[in-house]
């Protein structure tokens, strides 16, 4: 019983032996030897310049947007501020 | 492929010689990716993304080692970056496993059906596919490239950057743990 066990194992630890390799399709062929063509038409089409310029721009509205928040708590605290001592001026009447 | 004015070539951007490069390697390359990846389109992809890192980085070849090594790292480090990924997103999805009970991480599933397998094998190398695709990443890569590509140890070992009695423990303990895992799914499934 045993031994058709380790028949079983051995002869699937051997199942891969006279693998052939797989072919590559054409396609994938042409793919690949379209890399350089494919990188250079990158390279070249997108200039520095402008590639600087979305990086400006990028920076500028993640700082416009900073800007925009900090001034938005601000204002929120300077309302909370007049509304509390507005509510509470009456206590100060009376004492 | 491995003269150096070949070489140098392909540090010029030579079309000619990368199409060469192509013509040498990409078969190799290619089935290292499907045997490792057990995928076809996976295995496309990881070719191509291969070959652009060759042809974006042919500037760092030095020459220490053989052009194919150099080119069968690269290959590997992808392919073990792609094991990573998938390893990272089952344990994002472990919300699946209160369902489940402890042992289904180890069921082995037979799927791939490589074609290059002869027939009279087809139903087992399936089962040993899908017991490989659970070894230990560095014992999967050996025992693959040894196993399954025919790649020398000394040559593993150059492309692993470790020792060559490292790779032969690699791939005795592969050896081992496959023969367990196979154990296991004789009494569950064939006896």
């Amino acid at each position: 019983m045993e031994t058709k066990k380790d028949n079983w194992i051995n002869a699937t630890l051997e199942s891969t032996e006279g693998l052939r390799p797989v072919a590559l399709s054409e396609q994938l062929k042409s793919r690949l030897k379209n890399i350089p063509s494919e990188i250079t038409v990158f390279n070249n089409t997108i200039p520095l310049s402008a590639v600087w310029l979305a990086a400006a721009s990028i920076a500028l509205l993640i700082t416009m947007n900073v800007v925009a928040v900090r001034s938005v708590k601000k204002t929120k605290t300077q309302q909370e501020t007049t509304i509390y001592s507005d509510y509470f001026s009456y206590l100060e009447q009376d004492l | 492929m491995e003269s150096q004015e070949e070489i140098n070539a392909l540090k010029e951007g030579s079309q000619l010689a990368f199409n060469q490069l192509i013509d040498t390697f990409s078969s190799k390359v290619y089935n290292l990716s499907f045997n490792l990846l057990q995928n076809q389109e996976d295995a496309e992809d990881m070719t191509q993304e291969i070959f652009t890192t060759v042809f974006t980085s042919i500037h760092q070849f030095k020459g220490d080692s053989k052009l194919s090594t150099w080119i069968y790292r690269i290959a590997v480090n992808k392919c073990m970056e792609h094991f990573r990924k998938k390893s990272r997103k089952k344990r994002f999805g472990f919300t699946i496993s209160i369902e489940q009970n402890d042992n289904a991480e180890n069921l082995m599933k037979p799927h791939f059906d490589h074609p290059g397998v002869l027939i009279e094998n087809k139903e087992r190398a399936s089962v040993l596919f899908a017991a490989i695709e659970q070894l230990p990443e560095n014992q999967k890569l050996a025992f693959s490239m040894h196993k399954l590509e025919g790649i020398p140890y000394e040559e593993i070992a150059v492309i692993l950057e470790t020792s060559l009695s490292s790779v032969e423990s690699l791939i005795f303990r592969a050896r081992q743990n496959l023969k367990q895992k196979l154990a296991r799914y004789y009494d569950e499934n064939e006896r």
